[in-house]
C-alpha cells in the first residue's frame, strides 16, 4: 500500500517561496543582503541596500506547486530558521569544536604579486588565490567586487586577472556577490565565490542540500562539470550600500566615489578619501545606525562553511590568516604555494580570532534581546 | 431584344414526367401533366417515364434529346437534391450543357404531401411544370473553372484522426504539413490508460504511429503550433501557422530529459490534468512526439541550470513566435473535443469534495506513467478506495446546455474502467449508475457482459444528492428507478463518466476555415450521411471527434475517409468548379462595395482601376472562391451581379408562370436549398399532408430573394409570399439568411407603401428535418389567406392596381 506519492498533486504541499521568505525575513528586518535569492530567480531583484524585491510573480503564485524544496530563494537564504551546525556536520564529519569551526590547516600568508601588495588591505591572499584558481584550472571565473559602487556596477564574474588585480581590498558595503555567481554559472560553470559568512553559507546550504546539488551531480559526467569553490571572509558586519552612502555623506561630506580605501580594525573606522583626508572613529558611533540587524545576529564570523577563510583578525599587518578547510580548499591553497603566488608564514593568533568571534555573540545577545523586546523573529541557526 | 427572342425561338424543351412507380402516379395524374406540358411554349416533346431515373428513364432522355433535338431538359419527379446531379450527368452524356436542365419537384412537394386531394396536386403539379420550363427556357449554358490543385494537405490536429490520417495521405505520397497545438501528439487517446472494448493499452497502441509520423519523410510535424490564417481555395489554400516559441532547439534537442531533472519548479502537468507534476522545462509525458522539450516560459525562474546541463545546447533564450506560411491542396480537420469539465457547473459537488473525480482523471490514475505510477488512490489521503461508484452521463443527456449523448463513448469507457478496478481487485465494490446502457459497437456487447460477471452493480438512476462524510467519503442520494426506491450509500470514491463536448476554440477554427457547426456545437459535415467527411467549404475535410463524439475506432475509420477524399481531391491535376456562381457586370458596377461586405467567403474584393485617366472603384470577383448563394446579386444596387442559373429574369419567369391563374389563392415560397426547401423534402417524406395552395421555387440561399421577387409576386397578385431559410446560425452560407433578415424591413415598408397587409409576407426559419414546421407555416399561411380573403384584403400593390 503505497502512502504517499511524490509526484501525486492532490497529496503535495505547496513549496515555501518568497512569500514565506518575505514574511519570515525580510519583514522581519533580518535579510543580509547576501544576494542568494536572486541568484537563481528572474522574479526576484535587489534594490540599493540588496534588499530583495518581486519584479514580476513568484512562480508559485502562478500556479506552479514546487520550487526547489521550499523556494529556491527560500532555500539558499541563510537567515530562515535552519540548522547551520547539522550542515557543518554533513560537510565536516563533525561540528567545530569552536567559533574558527573545523579546519585542516591555520596559516599566515602573503601575495607575492607586487600589482596586489599595493592594492590589498592585508596580504592579498584573497587575489593570488583567486588567481592562483583561475591560471591552474580549479576554476573558470572568480567573483569579484570592483571600487566602492552599488552592487549592480561592481559585482562582477569574470576571468581576466587584471580586473581581478584592480579589485583587490575590502569593500564594506553589501555586494551580492551569489546574486552574480548565480546569474553567470550557466557562462562560466566552475566559479570561485569570495565572500561573506551569510553568503557562503547560503551558496553551500544551496549546494549541499537544494537544487543547486542536483545540478553538481547531474553534470558530474560532463565535460566540464559544474563546481564551485567556497572562499569565505572574516565578516563582523557588513553595510547596505544606500544606507552608508547617505550616512557618511551627512556626517562627513564624503560620497562613495571619495573613498580610496576603508579599513576596521578593533573597533575603529578608518576611512581614507581620494584627495587625502582620513576619518578615523569607533564604529558604533560612525556607523552604528547603519549595521544591520542581521549582521548584529549572526555569529559566524570566520564563514565556518567555505573551503579557504581569509581575514586580518590573527596575523600581523600585512599578513592575512587562512583558515583551510576542505580537501578542495586545501589543493587549492597548496597549488597556489607551489606555483609561487603566495609565501607563507606559521605565526597565527589563534586566541585573537576566537576573542572577535566572541565578541560577536555579545553583539547577538544585545540584538537578540532588543528584538525579543519588539517581538520579532530571532535567529538562531549557529 | 431581337437576341431573346431569338434564342426563344431556338429553344425546343423536353419534358419527362416521372410517375416514379405508384409514388406519383399513385396520386398526380401524370399523363395529364405530360399532355399538359407539351402544349407549353418551347415543348416539343413530353413523355411520361416509369421510373425516370433508373437506366431505362434515362437512355430515354437520351434518345429523345437526339430524336428531337432537344436542348432544355425538364424532368418532374422527385426532389432536386435527390437527383439533380444524376439527370445532369445523363443530360451531359447527350452531348447538352448540364446546366440546360431543370427538375419539378411533383413528389416531396405534392403527391406526398397531397395524398388525398389527386385533383389539386395533378394542378400543383403541372404548375410545377409550367414554372420549371418557364425557367428553362431561360437556362444558360454555363462554363466550368478549371482550377489546379497543389499537390499537398494541411492537418489540424495530431489527436489519433489527425495522426491516422497524415500517415495515410503520406504513404499515399502526399505532402502532409500535420500542425498540433500542443507540445507533443497523441491527443486523448495518449493520456488513456486502455481501451475499450479489448482492454489494450493505449500508448502500445499509438505510441507506434506517433513516432511513425516523426520518421515519415513526406510528413512534415508543426508542433506547438497554431493554424492562424487560411486564404484561398479548393486546391490553393494558403496557410499561416504560427509556431509558438518552444525556447527549445527541436532540431538539437534528443529528449534526455536531463534539463527537467535538474529544473527545481514543479508545475501541475496538464497532461494528468493536473494531478501529477512536471517541470517548467518538461516532456509532457515519456512517448511524446516530437521526442523534445518544451520549456514553459510562464512558470521558469531562469535559474540557467537547464541550459548548464543541455550537452546539445539547445536551450534558446530569446526564442520567439514563428510564422509558417505553407500552401495546400486540402485540409483536414482533426482538432478533436474536449471533455465536459465539471468545474463549470459543479456536478456532484466536483470542486468541494476532492473524492469525486473525472473518469478522465481515474484513467490518469491508471496509467503507470501517470501521476500515481499506476496506482488508484483517493485524493484526499491517498488510500485505495474499497467502494467506486461512476455517475454516467455528466454533462450531456442534459436537457440545458448539453442535450445530445456522447454516442456510447462515456457508457463503455466506464465499463472499461469499471472491469479494470474489479479484476485488479475482485473484492472491490464497484456500481454504475446509469440512465441507459448505450454501448454499441463490435465486442462491446462482451465487454458489459464481463462486467456483469464480475460482479459490478448496475443501478438505474442518476444520483441525486451527494453529501462528503466526515472522512471524505462520499454519501450518495438515490433512486433505484427499476425498484422504485431511494437508497443512501456510501462509497470512498466518485467517479463522473463526462461527455465530450467540442473544442473550447472550435468558434475560432469554424471562422476560420468557414466552417458551420452543428446545434450540438461540433463541425457540421456537408452531409450527415452521404458526405459525412466533407464540409460546405470545398476541400476541407472532417475527421474525427470535432465532427461528433466518437470512439477510436470511428475517429481511425473517418479518418482513413477524409483521407481518402482528400486524396481524391490531391490526385487531380486541376479541378473543374461548377458555374453557377455569380458574374460581374462590368458596366454596371458601381464600386460601391456592398458586395464585398455580404460575402461570407471573400469572394470579392474593391480593386481601384483606371478608366479615360480616371480613378474608379470597381469590385472584383475570385470565381473559385464564389459558392453560388448569390446574396450579392440580390443586395447589389445596381444589378451589376448576375446570380448564374438563379438569374432575376429566370426568377420571375417562374414567379410568373406559377401565378397565370387564380394567383390570390397561391403562396409563392421561396426556399433555400439546403434547410427549408430541405425541410419541405422531408414533410413529403413524412407524408405530412398540407393544402396544396403552396407555389415553391428554389433558391440557394434566402440571402438570394431579392425585395424584387417579393413585390413581383405580389405585383401578379400571389395570395401570399413566405421566405424561408435555414435557421440563424446555421446558414449553409454563413450569413445568407442574416441579410434575409435584414431585407424584410425592406419589403416590409413596400408592403406598406403599397397597401399591402403585413399578415400577407412571412420569413421563417425552417431545418431540414423540420417537416413538421413547414406543414404547420404551410396551414396556417392558407387558414389566414382565407380569412383575408374574406376581408377583401388580398389585393394587388397600389402600382400595380394602376
Amino acid at each position: 500500500m503505497v502512502e504517499h506519492f511524490e509526484t501525486f498533486v492532490p497529496l503535495l504541499k505547496r513549496s515555501k517561496g518568497f512569500e514565506e521568505l518575505k514574511k519570515e525575513v525580510i519583514d522581519q528586518d533580518l535579510c543580509s543582503g547576501c544576494g542568494n535569492c536572486s541568484a537563481f530567480c528572474k522574479n526576484i531583484d535587489l534594490d540599493e541596500n540588496s534588499k530583495p524585491y518581486l519584479v514580476s510573480d513568484c512562480t508559485l503564485e502562478k500556479g506552479s506547486i514546487k520550487c526547489s524544496l521550499e523556494g529556491t530563494c527560500y532555500d539558499a537564504c541563510p537567515m530562515v530558521p535552519y540548522d547551520f551546525k547539522k550542515l557543518e556536520e554533513k560537510i565536516f564529519g563533525s561540528v567545530g569544536k569552536d567559533w574558527i569551526g573545523n579546519y585542516i590547516k591555520i596559516v599566515a600568508a602573503r601575495s607575492k604579486d607586487k600589482r596586489i601588495l599595493e592594492r590589498c588591505q592585508d596580504g592579498g591572499v584573497a587575489t593570488s588565490l583567486l588567481i592562483a584558481a583561475i591560471e591552474n584550472n580549479f576554476v573558470n571565473a572568480v567573483t569579484i567586487v570592483k571600487g566602492w559602487k552599488f552592487w549592480k556596477e561592481s559585482v562582477k564574474v569574470t576571468n581576466d586577472i587584471n580586473e581581478i588585480i584592480e579589485a583587490s581590498g575590502t569593500k564594506y558595503l553589501r555586494s551580492s556577490t551569489p546574486n552574480a555567481f548565480g546569474k553567470n554559472l550557466r557562462y562560466f560553470r566552475r566559479i570561485a565565490v569570495i565572500g561573506t559568512g551569510c553568503q557562503i553559507a547560503g551558496i553551500r546550504k544551496f549546494m549541499t542540500e537544494s537544487s543547486l546539488k542536483n545540478l553538481i551531480e547531474k553534470t558530474k559526467e560532463s565535460e566540464v562539470p559544474v563546481d564551485v569553490y567556497l572562499i569565505g571572509l572574516f565578516c563582523y558586519e557588513n553595510f547596505p550600500m544606500k544606507d552608508f552612502e547617505e550616512t557618511i555623506k551627512q556626517k562627513y561630506n564624503i560620497t562613495l566615489e571619495d573613498i580610496k580605501k576603508m579599513d576596521i580594525k578593533k573597533g575603529i573606522v578608518y576611512i581614507y578619501t581620494k584627495d587625502g583626508r582620513e576619518i578615523k572613529e569607533k564604529v558604533a558611533k560612525a556607523l552604528g545606525k547603519v549595521a544591520p540587524s542581521s549582521c548584529k545576529l549572526c555569529k559566524d564570523f570566520t564563514a565556518r562553511l567555505s573551503d579557504i577563510s581569509l581575514g586580518s583578525v590573527g596575523t600581523k599587518a600585512g599578513y592575512t590568516t587562512v583558515i583551510i578547510r576542505t580537501k578542495k580548499g586545501m589543493e587549492l591553497f597548496e597549488k597556489a604555494v607551489e606555483k609561487g603566488y603566495i609565501e607563507v608564514s606559521e605565526e597565527v593568533n589563534v586566541d585573537e580570532i576566537l576573542k572577535t568571534a566572541q565578541s560577536k555573540l555579545k553583539y547577538y545577545e544585545k540584538e537578540a534581546n532588543r528584538r525579543k523586546e519588539l517581538g520579532l523573529r530571532i535567529v538562531e541557526n549557529w | 431584344m431581337t437576341n431573346d427572342k431569338e434564342k426563344k425561338e431556338d429553344v425546343r424543351i423536353g419534358v419527362f414526367v416521372c410517375s416514379c412507380g405508384l409514388n406519383i402516379g399513385g396520386v398526380v395524374n401524370v399523363n395529364e401533366v405530360a399532355e399538359f406540358a407539351k402544349k407549353l411554349p418551347n415543348v416539343v416533346y413530353a413523355k411520361v417515364n416509369k421510373y425516370t431515373c433508373s437506366d431505362a428513364g434515362q437512355q430515354e432522355i437520351k434518345e429523345a434529346i437526339k430524336k428531337y433535338n432537344l436542348n432544355r431538359v425538364v424532368v418532374a419527379s422527385c426532389s432536386p437534391r435527390l437527383h439533380e446531379p444524376t439527370f445532369r450527368k445523363t443530360v451531359q452524356e447527350a452531348g447538352l450543357n448540364p446546366y440546360l436542365f431543370e427538375m419539378a419537384n411533383i413528389r416531396e412537394h405534392c403527391s406526398w404531401v397531397h395524398m388525398f386531394d389527386p385533383k389539386a396536386a395533378t394542378e400543383k403539379a403541372k404548375d410545377a411544370v409550367k414554372m420549371a420550363v418557364a425557367k428553362a427556357r431561360l437556362l444558360e449554358p454555363l462554363g466550368f473553372i478549371k482550377v489546379p490543385v497543389k499537390n499537398s494537405v494541411l492537418v489540424i490536429g495530431g489527436g489519433i484522426a489527425g495522426i491516422r490520417a497524415a500517415l495515410d495521405l503520406a504513404d499515399m505520397g502526399f505532402k502532409v504539413y500535420l500542425v498540433e497545438k500542443l507540445p507533443s501528439i497523441g491527443g486523448v487517446m495518449a493520456q488513456l490508460d486502455k481501451t475499450f472494448p479489448t482492454l489494450d493499452c493505449s500508448i502500445c497502441i499509438e505510441g507506434p504511429l506517433m513516432s511513425d509520423v516523426a520518421k515519415h519523410p513526406n510528413i512534415e510535424l508543426i508542433s506547438y503550433a497554431e493554424v492562424e490564417e487560411v486564404e484561398g481555395y479548393v486546391g490553393n489554400f494558403k496557410v499561416k501557422i504560427r509556431k509558438k516559441a518552444r525556447y527549445v532547439d527541436e532540431s538539437k534537442c534528443n529528449g534526455c530529459g536531463l534539463c527537467s531533472e535538474v529544473c527545481p519548479v514543479r508545475v501541475p502537468n496538464e497532461w494528468d490534468l493536473g494531478l501529477g507534476v512536471r517541470s517548467a522545462i518538461y516532456k509532457p509525458f515519456p512517448q511524446a512526439v516530437p521526442n523534445v522539450v518544451t520549456l514553459d516560459k510562464e512558470h521558469c525562474i531562469e535559474c540557467g541550470f537547464c541550459e548548464i546541463v543541455c550537452e546539445k545546447n539547445a536551450i534558446i533564450k530569446d526564442d520567439k513566435d514563428k510564422i509558417i506560411e505553407v500552401e495546400v491542396g486540402a485540409i483536414i480537420v482533426a482538432t478533436g473535443y474536449d471533455i465536459y469539465d465539471p468545474r463549470e457547473r459543479n456536478d456532484y459537488h466536483y470542486n468541494d469534495y476532492p473524492n469525486v473525480i473525472t473518469a478522465l482523471e481515474l484513467e490518469r490514475l491508471f496509467n503507470a506513467s501517470g501521476p500515481t505510477q499506476g496506482h488508484v488512490v483517493r485524493p484526499s489521503d491517498g488510500k485505495e478506495p474499497k467502494k467506486v461508484a461512476f455517475i454516467l452521463c455528466v454533462g450531456t443527456r442534459d436537457r440545458g446546455e448539453n442535450s445530445y449523448c456522447s454516442g456510447g463513448v462515456c457508457c463503455t469507457y466506464s465499463l472499461k474502467l469499471a472491469v479494470m478496478l474489479k479484476e485488479k481487485d475482485p473484492k472491490k465494490d464497484v456500481a454504475i449508475f446509469y440512465m441507459d446502457i448505450r454501448s454499441i459497437g463490435k465486442g462491446f456487447e462482451e465487454l458489459y457482459s464481463r462486467a456483469r460477471k464480475l460482479g459490478i452493480r448496475f443501478i438505474r438512476g442518476r444520483p441525486a444528492e451527494i453529501y462528503e462524510n466526515p472522512d471524505k467519503s462520499l454519501k450518495l442520494i438515490y433512486e433505484n428507478t427499476l425498484e422504485g426506491r431511494v437508497y443512501e450509500e456510501d462509497f470512498d470514491l466518485v467517479v463522473l463518466s463526462t461527455g465530450m463536448v467540442p473544442k473550447k476554440d472550435a468558434d475560432k477554427i469554424a471562422k476560420m476555415l468557414k466552417l458551420s457547426r452543428s446545434p450540438d456545437g461540433f463541425f457540421m459535415e456537408k452531409h450527415p450521411k452521404l458526405a459525412p467527411v466533407d464540409t460546405a467549404t470545398d476541400g476541407i475535410f472532417l475527421a474525427g471527434a470535432c465532427q461528433g463524439p466518437k470512439d477510436i475506432p470511428s475517429s481511425v475509420a473517418q479518418a482513413r475517409a477524409a483521407a481518402m477524399a482528400a486524396a481524391n481531391l490531391l490526385s487531380k491535376r486541376e479541378i473543374v468548379l461548377g458555374g453557377d456562381i455569380a458574374e460581374h457586370i462590368y458596366e454596371k458596377c458601381i464600386g460601391c462595395g456592398i458586395c464585398t461586405r455580404v460575402c461570407p467567403f471573400g469572394a470579392w474584393k474593391l480593386v481601384e482601376v483606371t478608366e479615360n485617366g480616371k480613378k474608379k472603384r470597381k469590385a472584383k470577383l475570385t470565381p473559385a472562391l464564389c459558392k453560388g448563394c448569390g446574396t450579392c446579386a440580390a443586395e447589389c444596387p445596381v444589378g451589376a451581379i448576375k446570380m448564374n442559373h438563379f438569374t432575376d429574369e429566370q426568377i420571375f419567369a417562374q414567379i410568373d408562370a406559377a401565378l397565370e391563374e387564380n394567383p390570390e389563392d397561391k403562396i409563392i415560397a421561396f426556399l433555400c436549398n439546403w434547410c427549408s426547401y430541405a425541410g419541405a423534402d422531408t414533410a413529403g417524406v413524412s407524408r405530412l399532408q398540407y393544402p396544396t395552395n403552396v407555389r415553391i421555387i428554389r433558391v440557394m440561399c434566402s440571402g438570394r430573394v431579392s425585395h424584387k421577387f417579393v413585390q413581383r409576386a405580389f405585383e401578379k397578385g400571389a395570395g401570399m409570399v413566405l421566405v424561408a431559410g435555414c435557421h440563424i446560425g446555421d446558414c449553409h452560407y454563413i450569413s445568407g439568411n442574416i441579410h434575409m433578415k435584414k431585407r424584410e424591413q425592406k419589403i416590409r415598408k413596400w408592403m406598406e407603401q403599397n397597401g399591402i397587409d403585413q399578415e400577407r409576407f412571412r420569413l421563417e426559419w425552417i431545418s431540414a428535418a423540420e417537416g413538421v414546421k413547414f406543414q404547420q407555416v404551410i396551414k396556417e399561411m392558407v387558414e389566414k389567406l382565407e380569412e383575408l380573403k374574406k376581408k377583401g384584403k388580398i389585393v394587388k400593390p397600389v402600382k400595380a392596381r394602376a
